[in-house]
């Protein structure tokens, strides 16, 4: 891959295209960059011997030569477009740190991660809720009551919940570092195949090739998962969160869709620049859906948040607002 | 040539032919540099017309071989396999195609004695001057062919560029 050269790609794109449009035009190549008109030959410069037999003069010739560089002057911008992609890298600490966090809040069984399928070792410090029931046994009232209810019975669906919340959003960042190694992948395979075809336009056979757009692909769906409410399911938040291709493993449904593939043909500069140009336009559109199904897929989980934060976070303890003058009442003892 | 920025695989084709018999082998190198040589003995002992089968079957194979080794190099190039090419899609494209097979490729040694020409790379025909394998030596008489068939390769290249100058333009 050779994505930091993009510049450089676009750059003989156009001296490639122009090389075969003047040579047409019947000019030969003296030096980088410079042309003369070939006497000899029989195409339209041949008309004018001047330059070595050709009578063309050099306005003539400037003018031959703006002419065929306008053709392209377009393609080092269509290229630029792409030269501030996303570093892929640049997610990696994000996911490093949700990785982390993973650990922190796996419960052990039932704990594999659903953007990889990995199991993920339990965090054995939550095993100390369940002998916390020991504790709390001569503690009676309301208080007791409440803090069983809203912490230690759900301290397990709501860690749960927390920990695939967790681990849609590292799959949504690996979808985003999957989607702009694509992407790289994909401009620089553009570049080099335009390159290619234009080497290849001179033999013998037809000129055909083909683009395959892995980007679609890089966004993949995962089996959905509901968040749990205390051992019952809430239908309302069942959740199909999105992966990266390159790091899914098992737990992946597969592919959103089918990486689309565009067939390209072309015998002059005109057709196989106007096929890179095509491919270009169709690769921003890629981008753009695959990004879209990120954030689809990050408003529907905020959504769920939003609407269902009961299993994500305990209600806050009565206690906690309490004060001097109330706290006995809220702690259910009498005066 | 523009000195390039990516590393096209079909710039390293290489490709070695021999004819049935292993009499006479052919190479392809980088594309379009044609040599050719013979096994040991076999050209003091062959006739002119020996030759001019063996050469011709040679340009045959040789051209089939460079044109399995190209479609396997392109395929390498644009990640997809491709073994031929495709039908024709446009009327451009079938006149192409047509005229490409009436395309009279040739070439000939410097002093015109051993000539060889191909109609749509498919049907060849060497021809040497009677008498010139008695008085050449088999390394003068290879370099002369190389020569001459390096002629046909280029003409050929030529020929094909102008017709897409032509039908595509």
């Amino acid at each position: 891959m050779s994505f930091e050269e993009l510049s450089a790609h676009a750059q003989e794109i156009v001296e490639k295209a122009m090389e075969w449009d003047l040579e047409r035009m019947g000019y030969m190549k003296v030096g980088d960059n410079e042309w003369m008109p070939r006497s000899s030959y029989g195409g339209r410069a041949g008309q004018y011997p001047g330059y070595g037999g050709s009578t063309m003069t050099q306005s003539e010739v400037d003018a031959d030569m703006a002419e065929v560089s306008g053709r392209y002057d377009d393609v080092p911008g269509l290229f630029d477009a792409f030269s501030s992609l996303p570093d892929p890298a640049s997610f990696d600490a994000g996911i490093d740190d949700l990785t982390a966090a993973l650990g922190k809040l796996s419960q052990g069984s039932g704990g594999e991660d659903p953007t990889n399928g990995s199991p993920t070792p339990a965090n054995t410090i939550l095993d100390g809720m369940d002998t916390s029931q020991d504790y709390l046994a001569r503690w009676t009232g309301i208080a007791a009551a409440q803090f069983k209810e809203n912490f230690v019975d759900t301290f397990e669906s709501i860690t749960t919940n927390q920990f695939l919340l967790t681990s849609y959003i590292k799959g949504a960042l690996e979808a985003e570092k999957s989607l702009w190694d694509a992407a790289r992948r994909n401009i620089d395979e553009i570049a080099e195949d335009t390159i290619t075809a234009l080497e290849e336009m001179g033999d013998c056979g037809k000129n055909e090739w083909s683009m395959a757009f892995s980007v679609a692909g890089a966004v993949v769906a995962l089996v959905a998962v509901p968040f749990t409410a205390g051992g019952s399911l809430v239908a309302a938040a069942t959740f199909a969160g999105v992966g990266g291709a390159l790091s899914i493993g098992g737990a992946a449904v597969g592919n959103m869709e089918d990486a689309p593939e565009l067939d390209m043909s072309g015998e002059s500069p005109e057709a196989v620049i106007g096929n890179m140009r095509e491919a270009i336009t169709k690769l921003k559109d890629e981008i753009s859906k695959a990004e879209q199904k990120i954030a689809d897929k990050m408003t529907e989980l905020q959504g769920i948040v939003d609407g269902h934060r009961e299993l994500f976070v305990a209600p806050r303890p009565n206690l906690a607002d309490s004060g001097p003058g109330d706290i006995r009442e809220d702690m259910g003892v009498p005066r | 040539m523009t000195t390039s920025t990516i590393d096209n695989p079909i710039n390293s084709l290489d490709v070695t032919v021999a004819t049935p018999d292993e009499k006479a082998y052919g190479r392809v190198r980088g594309r379009r540099e044609v040599s050719v040589w013979f096994a040991p003995g076999y050209y003091d002992a062959a006739t002119e017309s020996d030759l001019q089968r063996q050469l011709t079957r040679l340009g045959r194979l040789l051209f089939a071989a460079r044109m399995r080794e190209y479609y396997r190099l392109r395929s390498l190039a644009f990640r997809r396999t491709v073994t031929k090419e495709s039908p024709p899609a446009t009327d451009r494209d079938r006149e192409f195609v047509g005229r490409r097979d009436e395309l009279v490729a040739e070439g000939s040694s410097p002093d015109g004695q051993i000539r060889v020409s191909a109609v749509g790379m498919q049907n060849w025909t060497v021809s040497i001057e009677p008498g010139l394998s008695r008085t050449r030596d088999e390394q003068s008489f290879l370099a002369d062919l190389a020569t001459a068939a390096n002629a046909l390769v280029d003409d050929q290249f030529a020929k094909i560029r102008e017709l897409k100058y032509d039908v595509y333009a």
